[in-house]
């Protein structure tokens, strides 16, 4: 099943339909997200962070289970949170300060790995690279930032090198608005969008400004057809654009170079986008609360959600393989569900000497596989012993000296009766003979 | 009338019962018959089991014929019985196996009907004197099990059963030391720890304290110390919680640790033992009792066997089978595996090589020395395994701690000589690529590459041939790059390399190989994921030429296959199949090295597409299937379909990219004025690509005629169809790609090395030519090499040739 989730920076909870049939599914409450605030931790549950007072010192991320509407873990990191993501995995969570620092949390412990100063202002949105090794950051300032997590980790390397990161792009001169990664590891590429009414498109192995494309409008969000062949960008003036990556251009456009076309039939802003690949579906959330799904074979929508009277800011497309049930668990399994979410996130970074407690914890993996490995034995032994006895081995010895004994045992006993017979007919012909006389004499 | 009651076929059903009862009557054994034809046994199981004999199939509906058969496997079973009960040991075990062959073949209803009935008859066999009888009745136990385990509905009572075996087993595991005894009993351990779960939560610390016991005895061979490994890891699922898991890895760890202190002593480093003990028990708390001791008060089964550096390996290498087993099986539970321990443990051993520390007074002999030695390879691989099973176990959690592997990998491999060693060492530095990703790739790329080239280059060296590419060439090269490996210069380091791998073997043909076969394919291996990661990544420094000669040439020798003479690859006892590995893993690194080039076409495609033709050829084998697979991989490289993304052509990727078309818009001067003239080259890019002969002759103006297409589009154009000639073969245009890629790189490197780099390209392409082509072609490149070298004029002006890219380009200001 795939599902369609959305969430909306004033609360009204997370709206949660089956994109297929449409049906709207359980709806978490009170959640009001700031934009790419809203993960869903490796399929397993969802988390997202909590637009704050701006007064307040302390964020909040709260975390759903599937078959639950209510909050079940709250969590209170240091700052007010703008950006959350989280790895294919799910194993770990990181989080975009106000301040401009990146936190990064190990799911299944809570514990806070890292925390390190990535940007002048808020980091606005955070991407894992298509292979989870790498994160991506856009910031307030304009700046993209490439980190390694590897590097990340790696006290040796602070002081090796005068910066953690492995490409800083600076080519936006306002803030950053949404962040795309392409599939092909090393060679993927990285496509922003800013305010400044430009997308760009980044290489990922060369650290270069690939394209920059200038659109007619802000662009608030982008999404990357799984192909490459072009992208969309969500415009402040309601259309979304279609933009060409791999595609051939037309000469001349209505928008501008590289801009192929655009989806329109809103009046209010495109705020979130995303793409579906079960039936090349784009999925977009506008600033009046209605979410549209388009088919962009014949760019027309073929389905509106309404989730609020807010503008939808994250939108989710989330391949579920069970269904999570409405309701209708029983007060047992909502206990059993409950354990199966991992603590809230910690505030602070451990000391060295507390992170020795506890190692690495790797979730459960599903049902054991090697007992399916177990196969019959007897035949297989009695072919061995087979081949044993025929060598004459150790053990075969053993088997036949015994099976002698037993054959001499036998014998004996034979040889005995055999005796035995023989001293009774003697007898018997003693006896005869003896008696024979005496009726003779 | 019997005898003429004649079946349909040899599918009939009817034939079954007839046939068991032929079985009973002619071939199993009886109380009266003698009994020693014992392979006799081993045809009627196979009978059986292709027959199908004891199955009794259901879907009958004939009742003669199922009571016939019922009585038939009625009398079967009792023959079985007879059997049982025989004093003769031969008879008993034919019972005794051939009931467990029922266990596995009969109806599931006559299983769950009588299978109590069996398990009493087999369970007093097990307590016999004849080790010969317990094998084969532990072996039908466990049949027994593994059926029943898989019955859902007799789960409690199965347990019971259980519960009647698991003491004899236990006794068993204690008493025994016939290696099949063992084998068997330590099987059917594992069956019931997977199926009778609870069966086995009485008697874990009885359990543990036998399979320990049998470890630490040293009186095992390696198989079966394997297995009792895999029976320990196993138990703690018997109880399913997290704790348990803990404790017996903490044990365990902590059993590795006092073994490694015995066997370490006197190299200096007992600090770190104490460390590790303080990683894993934390400050204030209790450590664990012993492994295989339920509690303090008895006494350590360690210190009971006071043992040989021998046994204390194998101890030691069978714990770490046991660690390596228990963090990657899965649980339906989740685990904290103590990640900091463990690293430090695969540490401490691969950092013992046996040198004493130079300061101290040497605490130990000589002959101390020499027996420490003689295990560390061992220890050494275990740890490299454990390494690789702590890499699968954790993927990406791994992170926090990546840093520091890769440097204790990198160190290693800088000392590691042995070639098994270092075939495990790659099998490391592969999965962490393959756990961790591009990250990982980017921090190891150097390594893997100084290490693949050093395995992979031919002996050849010194007797080169001038025709080929010079291999010293890279070799240098490398050396001047990474003067880390402290080589002076070539001949000393060749030399080197030799008294390395295989001492004293300098004199050999130039088609033999200095590495092993089985050393190759591991770096190969690694290098092709090294490829597929970050094939793209800082291509600029000039490797990907490297690697890509490499592979080529690799791929090409292998074709050659290993003669008699050749000492090394015989002397090793490698099977000639290894050969056919070898060749699949070349070709396979090389598609990926060709694939994996971006931005610019691969320098030997021409080569490279060659080769794949050429092994394609080679019909029925692997390699010809693999490289026809290949070949539609590369088809997109010959025939591109896609329009390259990037807009801001920097000087480097000049008329080989047919990109040049489309310039962003900022750039007013550029677009309205130039871009419609440019769209009209586009169009016609690929046929510029295919110069003709003429062409490649002019190849000193080389750089003046690829920039042609852009600058003077039309001139150029307009040549080019002039001159077009329908000889231009595929090989050539890719000959002449080639040549227009590699010149970018020029402007962009230091001049010197790269002229050298330069000259290595063009004479390969001319190599791959020289088939076809006139010598003159030849005559002529050398030439070409030589003006490079004379004159490096064209690399400037090639940067002035575009004035408005290059200030209109934004690279180097967003760069990092």
């Amino acid at each position: 099943m795939v599902l369609l989730i959305a969430s909306s920076s004033i609360d009204s909870g997370i709206g949660c339909w089956d994109l297929q049939t449409g049906a709207e599914q359980l709806r978490y409450k009170s959640c009001a997200s700031p934009a790419h605030g809203l993960v869903c931790v490796g399929e397993k549950f969802l988390a997202c962070s909590q637009l704050r007072d701006p007064a307040a010192t302390a964020g909040s991320v709260l975390y759903w289970s599937w078959c639950k509407p209510q909050v079940e873990v709250k969590s209170f990191p240091a700052e007010p949170l703008m950006a959350l993501a989280s790895n294919n995995e799910g194993t770990y969570i990181v989080g975009g300060g106000f301040s401009g620092d990146i936190y990064f949390w190990e799911v299944l412990s809570g514990r806070l790995l890292k925390k390190w100063h990535a940007h002048y202002r808020a980091a606005t949105c955070l991407v894992f690279s298509e292979d989870d090794s790498l994160l991506i950051s856009g910031s307030e300032d304009g700046c993209i930032r490439v980190w390694s997590l590897l590097t990340v980790f790696d006290d040796g390397w602070h002081s090796e090198s005068k910066h953690l990161y492995q490409h800083s792009f600076t080519g936006h001169n306002l803030p950053v608005t949404d962040i795309a990664v392409g599939y092909g590891g090393s060679n993927a590429i990285i496509i922003s969008s800013s305010v400044d009414r430009t997308c760009k498109v980044w290489s990922l192995s060369k650290g270069k400004l690939l394209r920059n494309i200038i659109f007619p409008s802000i662009i608030d969000a982008i999404a990357l057809d799984p192909a490459e062949h072009v992208f969309y960008a969500g415009g402040r003036d309601g259309k979304i654009y279609t933009a060409a990556l791999n595609a051939k251009c037309p000469a001349s456009s209505d928008y501008g170079l590289h801009i192929l076309g655009s989806l329109s039939n809103q009046s209010k802003s495109v705020t979130s986008l995303a793409f579906c690949s079960s039936g090349n579906l784009l999925i977009s959330g506008s600033e009046d609360g209605a979410i549209r799904v388009w088919d962009t074979r014949t760019n027309n929508i073929i389905r509106v959600f309404r989730h609020s009277k807010g503008p939808v800011n994250n939108i989710l497309v989330v391949r579920q393989q069970l269904l999570p049930k409405p309701q209708s668990t029983s007060q047992g399994s909502m206990r059993k569900h409950r354990s199966l979410l991992p603590p809230a996130l910690a505030k602070f970074e451990n000391s060295k000497d507390e992170d020795e407690d506890t190692g690495v914890i790797i979730g459960p993996s599903g049902p054991p596989k090697e007992f399916m490995g177990l196969s019959p034995l007897s035949s297989h032994v009695m072919d061995n012993q087979i081949t044993e006895l025929q060598q004459q081995g150790s053990a075969a010895t053993g088997m036949e000296l015994e099976r002698l004994k037993y054959d001499r045992e036998k014998s004996v006993q034979m040889l005995q009766h055999w005796r035995k017979m023989y001293d009774n007919l003697h007898q018997f012909c003693v006896n005869e003979l003896l008696d024979g006389d005496q009726t003779k004499i | 009338m019997a005898a003429f009651n004649l079946v349909a076929n040899m599918y009939d059903l009817a034939l079954k019962p007839r046939l068991l009862h032929k079985l009973l009557r002619e071939h199993v054994p009886d109380d009266k018959r003698g009994f020693n034809d014992h392979p006799e046994l081993s045809k009627v199981v196979s009978v059986i089991k292709i027959h199908n004999l004891l199955s009794e199939s259901s879907s009958l509906m004939d009742q003669t014929l199922i009571d016939s058969w019922k009585s038939a496997v009625d009398s079967w079973v009792n023959r079985l019985f007879i059997l049982l009960s025989n004093d003769m040991p031969n008879k008993c075990w034919a019972g005794i196996i051939l009931l467990g062959v029922t266990c596995q073949q009969c109806n599931s209803s006559r299983f769950l009907a009588s299978y109590t009935e069996w398990l009493h008859r087999l369970l007093p066999h097990m307590q016999t004197d004849s080790p010969f009888l317990k094998v084969a009745s532990c072996a039908s136990i466990s049949d027994l099990f593994l059926r029943l385990g898989r019955v859902q509905s007799v789960k409690k009572d199965g347990t019971s059963c259980a519960g009647k075996v698991i003491q004899p087993v236990i006794k068993l595991l204690h008493d025994d030391n016939t290696e099949a005894v063992l084998d068997t009993a330590v099987n059917l351990l594992c069956n019931l720890i997977a199926f009778f779960p609870f069966t086995i939560q009485r008697h874990y610390d009885s359990a543990e304290a036998a399979i320990v016991s049998k470890i630490f005895s040293g009186k095992c061979s390696s198989n079966m110390l394997k297995k009792l490994a895999h029976c320990l890891a196993s138990l703690p699922k018997s109880k399913g919680d997290e704790d348990s898991w803990s404790l017996l890895v903490q044990k365990i760890l902590l059993s590795i640790d006092s073994h490694l202190n015995d066997a370490f002593q006197g190299i200096g480093e007992d600090s770190k033992g104490n460390e590790f003990v303080r990683l894993l028990i934390p400050p204030g708390k209790d450590p664990p009792p012993p492994l295989g001791c339920n509690s303090m008060s008895e006494g350590s089964l360690d210190k009971i066997t006071k043992s040989s550096e021998r046994t204390l390996t194998s101890i030691i290498s069978t714990l770490m089978v046991c660690c390596s087993t228990m963090i990657t099986s899965s649980y339906n539970h989740q685990v904290a595996v103590p990640i900091r321990p463990l690293l430090a443990l695969v540490e401490r051993v691969l950092t013992a090589d046996g040198s004493l520390p130079p300061t101290s007074v040497p605490f130990m002999t000589s002959l101390q020395q020499e027996s420490l030695c003689l295990e560390l390879p061992a220890l050494h691989s275990d740890s490299l395994d454990l390494l690789i099973a702590i890499v699968k176990s954790l993927r990406s959690q791994l992170f926090p701690h990546a840093a520091s592997i890769v440097r204790l990998i990198v160190k290693y491999f800088k000392k590691c000589v042995s070639a098994e060693l270092r075939v495990k060492v790659y099998a490391v530095a592969k999965s962490l690529m393959m756990s961790l990703g591009v990250g990982m790739a980017a921090s190891l790329a150097r390594d893997v590459i100084d290490n693949a080239l050093v395995d992979l280059n031919p002996v050849d060296n010194e007797s080169s041939d001038p025709s080929s590419v010079n291999p010293e060439d890279t070799q240098t090269e490398l050396l001047q790059h990474h003067k880390k490996r402290k080589r002076p210069s070539v001949p000393t380091s060749m030399k080197g390399q030799h008294e390395r791998h295989e001492p004293g073997d300098d004199i050999t043909s130039s088609s033999c190989m200095s590495t092993s076969v089985h050393l190759r394919i591991a770096a190969l291996e690694a290098l092709e994921t090294l490829l597929t990661l970050v094939g793209a990544l800082r291509s600029e420094e000039g490797w990907r030429a490297k690697v890509e000669h490499l592979l080529i040439t690799a791929a090409t020798s292998s074709f050659e296959w290993p003669r008699a003479s050749d000492d090394i690859f015989f002397q090793a006892n490698e099977s000639i199949e290894v050969w056919v590995d070898y060749q699949l893993a070349t070709f396979r690194a090389l598609r990926t090295s060709l694939l994996s080039a971006v931005h610019v076409r691969p320098l030997a495609l021409a080569q490279g597409l060659e080769l794949f033709h050429r092994g394609k050829q080679e019909n029925g084998t692997k390699l010809a299937e693999f490289c026809a697979k290949a070949l539609l991989d590369m088809e997109v490289l010959i025939h591109p379909r896609v329009l390259p993304l990037s807009d801001f052509l920097p000087a480097c990727s000049s008329s080989s990219e047919p990109l040049a078309t489309y310039k962003f818009q900022e750039d007013t001067y550029f677009g309205s004025l130039i871009s419609s003239k440019l769209l009209k080259v586009d169009t016609q890019e690929q046929t510029a690509a295919d110069v003709d002969d003429d062409f490649l002759y002019d190849r000193e103006v080389a750089d003046d005629i690829e920039e042609a297409p852009i600058r003077d589009a039309g001139n150029a154009l307009n040549n080019n169809q002039m001159t077009y000639n329908a000889s231009n073969d595929l090989e050539e245009a890719s000959a002449n790609g080639l040549v227009s890629i590699e010149t970018p790189k020029r402007t962009e490197q230091a001049t010197a090395a790269v002229i050298t780099e330069v000259g290595v390209v063009v004479k390969d392409d001319v190599f791959a030519d020289a088939s076809m082509n006139s010598s003159s072609i030849s005559s002529k490149s050398n030439k070409t090499e030589e003006d490079f070298k004379r004159d490096p004029g064209p690399n400037l002006l090639a940067e002035d040739d575009f004035p408005d890219i290059i200030d209109a380009d934004p690279d180097t200001e967003y760069e990092e």
